[in-house]
């Protein structure tokens, strides 16, 4: 067993780093104080972000990306995750993994122009009354000979106010299981501007000031066959095959913003007096630090050791699921005794710490809730047991 | 023992809760929109304090206030407290200590005060003295018939908008000689030196000030010197047992929302609180509101029968604990009931999410109210909170 990291591991977070300090930090204030990132600063830091070789690092190196290993990565997300996500998902995108599925001439049109920069996705699956029970979905896509018709509703769908196309998945059909009924769904690529399809701005947020979640919404939108990413009828197998490693990537950055806020702590406790003394000094606050420390840790340890089994291709599940509750978790604890430690200081919206509260709320709930990641975890150790 | 209504508080309950939902509630998104609300919008608010009488629900009626029982006051606070935003703030309760004024002081600022005409805020903390009062820098020295005084204020809640600050100050930079100073908000000396922006999304702005030789005649002294510390503790001790209350109203509201949406949501099947995990999790957050509505409500009635005043310091803090930390957890699981729409700023639960975290630290962060309980257990035992006597 060896827990050290590789030199170019180390190079890759220490350039991570410098990035996020130098190109992106001074951007933050002004995206928190208007909610609204400014079309000029985003073109600016992508193109630095191609130039730094940091843009869609994600992505294997023969299509184009930096081809990190899992743990590069999650050392790679952690320190991105310390600066405004709405900025550093834009100008630094990790273009989904699903985007592999393109076959053929898609390749083209939407895999390689996304890597390079030239074109942005947005991944639709949510739908009103559809949350984490995707099979619950109503959006449809019915085949018209060489076409398919969507029809259907969206929402919650990040990014699709940046993104130049959608992957839209659908229901087209059903199949008998043992279960009873169950939706068939195929995934799409939609085009921005494509007739019948229309994208709104969807809710503010506790969280993520300048992020924007969108509603989408298709009236008769018609697409050739040619825009089906995977097959008809699989598209849960390319999501499922894609799509599994976006919680490693938010429990990394909650172990990024864990640690923002331990060190603004820590700094604090040895600076600030009362009662005569360094508050630092009393049990009732050095106390949660160490918990905070301890808790930190643990989420960490749990996030390398997932990204150390993707590698070995030993990753399951419930590995994901738990480091992806332990860190959200963990970072709503970690954020909240940062405030509480700092007092009516926390709450002051020029420190970071009442964002990184606010930002927390979210990452117990998107890519599946806690009870969600709970079930997961259950399940799994349950299954084998014949329950 | 007797926990039941008399006809009169329950006139209170109906007033306060047509008040908030007719008053308050319409006026949330724009607050959260904007930070405040129209000039048209705060006129009709006034006017509703009034036409629902509650105004001054903490003073007495000879001075114009409402004459309540604490009991009916945290009916009051609970009802207003459910709005988010802050616009509860809206509903004036001139500052406690006022009463101690002298006559003349009454007539010229507690009598308008209940009225509504005139508007009051209190301020303590600065960039140094948080919950340690004694470590305040704002210094009065005495020129004259007058003091000049000298400093700044932290978190000054209101101070930008209101008549009359209360200012709590050191005479000759000596604690001992603690003093409460009524200053208006246009003399000269007086100044709004920045206002941050903070998580809760309050139309209350709460500024730094900025005071420089600012010159007040002595008589525009609270009491005497060396009573400001009693005086500020007093008006900490009303307030926290109205953030118990307001807490409990937001845990109320949070609940209702959360509970309405688990009964008709569907997933997987089945109507979400069909879940046993989603049930526990309601279960858990009545149980909560139920024992922080019993610890305010139980205060309340022991301040009414006339407990001693250091009694009411020791129990206000307890209140004060249990229902920011507990009613704050409850509208954490009421954001998790509603998933992604619980971080939507299009719902109450999210605005209430925001709003209750500023009450675990504000007037007495939860550690300074164990730093007071612990004292009291050791100064007059642990019966005050543990007995039934």
């Amino acid at each position: 067993m060896d827990f050290a990291i590789s030199e170019e591991q180390q190079l890759i977070q220490d350039t991570t780093r410098a990035f996020v300090e130098k190109e992106m930090k001074p951007h933050e204030d002004e995206i928190e104080r208007t909610g609204e990132l400014d079309p000029d600063v985003v073109k600016e830091v992508k193109a630095k972000a191609i130039e730094a070789g940091l843009f869609a690092a994600n992505m294997p190196a023969e299509v184009g990306g930096a081809g990190l290993d899992m743990v590069s990565w999650v050392l790679f997300e952690k320190e991105l995750s310390k600066t405004n996500y709405a900025l550093h998902w834009t100008c630094v995108a990790r273009p989904s993994n699903i985007l592999m599925a393109c076959e053929g001439e898609q390749r083209d049109r939407y895999l390689f122009p996304t890597v390079r920069g030239e074109r942005a996705d947005c991944l639709a699956m949510t739908e009103p009354g559809a949350g984490s029970d995707l099979r619950g979905m109503k959006m449809s896509a019915k085949q018209d000979g060489n076409s398919w018709i969507l029809n259907g509703t969206k929402h919650f769908i990040s990014y699709a106010d940046w993104a130049d196309y959608a992957i839209v998945f659908a229901a087209t059909g059903e199949e008998e299981t043992s279960r009873g009924p169950k939706k068939l769904i195929t995934a799409f690529f939609v085009d921005k501007g494509t007739p019948g399809f229309t994208v709104r701005d969807g809710y503010q947020n506790v969280a993520h000031r300048g992020y924007k979640n969108c509603i989408l919404e298709f009236d008769n939108c018609k697409l050739g066959s040619d825009q089906i990413l995977g097959e008809v009828g699989k598209g849960f197998d390319v999501a499922n095959e894609w799509l599994g490693f976006t919680r490693l990537q938010i429990a990394a950055g909650c172990v990024g913003r864990a640690e923002v806020a331990l060190d603004a702590s820590k700094q604090w406790s040895v600076e600030r007096q009362q009662f005569g003394q360094q508050i630092g000094k009393f049990q009732g606050v050095s106390f949660k630090l160490a918990d905070m420390a301890m808790q930190m840790k643990a989420s960490w340890l749990l996030t390398l050791e997932c990204a150390w089994k993707a590698d070995q291709g030993t990753c399951t599940d419930m590995d994901m699921a738990m480091a992806k509750l332990h860190a959200t978790e963990m970072l709503q604890m970690v954020s909240d005794e940062a405030i509480q430690i700092h007092g009516g200081m926390g709450l002051m919206q020029e420190l970071p710490l009442e964002r990184i509260w606010r930002d927390a709320r979210l990452e117990r709930i998107w890519e599946g809730t806690s009870e969600i990641q709970r079930h997961i975890i259950s399940r799994s150790l349950l299954r084998p047991m014949g329950g | 023992m007797d926990f039941q209504l008399s006809a009169d508080d329950r006139d209170v309950l109906e007033r306060s809760r047509a008040f908030t939902a007719e008053q308050l509630y319409p006026h949330e998104l724009e607050a959260d929109r904007t930070g405040a609300v129209s000039e048209q919008v705060l006129q009709s608010i006034h006017d509703g304090v009034r036409a629902y009488k509650l105004n001054a629900v903490n003073h007495a009626k000879e001075h114009g206030g409402q004459g309540m029982s604490m009991v009916q006051q945290c009916i009051v606070n609970e009802e207003i407290g459910k709005a988010t935003n802050g616009l509860w703030g809206y509903v004036w309760q001139p500052p406690l200590p006022l009463k101690d004024g002298r006559a003349d002081q009454i007539e010229e600022f507690l009598v308008p005060g209940c009225r509504g005409d005139k508007h009051f805020a209190y301020c303590v903390t600065e960039e140094g003295a948080g919950s340690d009062v004694s470590r305040v820098k704002t210094t009065a020295v005495k020129d004259g018939d007058s003091y000049v005084i000298n400093g700044g204020k932290w978190f000054a809640s209101g101070a930008n908008v209101c008549d009359v600050t209360m200012l709590h100050a050191h005479v000759d930079g000596d604690p001992e000689k603690s003093a409460v100073f009524f200053v208006d908000r246009d003399q000269p000396g007086f100044e709004v030196a920045r206002q941050p922006r903070f998580m809760m999304g309050d139309v209350d702005q709460h500024p730094e000030l900025k005071i420089t030789h600012l010159r007040v005649h002595k008589d525009r002294m609270l009491g005497s010197v060396g009573d400001g510390f009693d005086l500020t503790k007093d008006w900490f001790v009303e307030v926290r047992l109205a953030i118990a209350a307001r807490c409990c109203g937001m845990a109320v509201r949070a609940t209702e929302a959360a509970n309405a949406y688990v009964a008709q949501r569907e997933q997987f099947g089945q109507k979400l609180n069909a879940f046993q995990g989603v049930e526990f999790m309601l279960a858990d957050m009545a149980v909560e509101i139920m024992a922080a509505k019993s610890l305010v409500y139980r205060v309340a009635a022991d301040i009414d029968s006339g407990i001693d005043r250091k009694l009411v310091h020791a129990k206000a803090s307890a209140a004060k604990l249990f229902c920011s930390e507990r009613c704050g957890r409850v509208v954490d699981m009421a954001v998790q009931l509603h998933g992604g729409r619980g971080v939507s700023r299009d719902y109450p639960v999210e605005r209430l999410y925001r709003d209750i975290r500023v009450e675990r630290i504000w007037e007495g962060a939860s550690e300074i109210q164990k730093v007071i309980i612990a004292g009291q257990i050791k100064k007059r035992g642990l019966g005050v909170y543990a007995g039934l006597e």
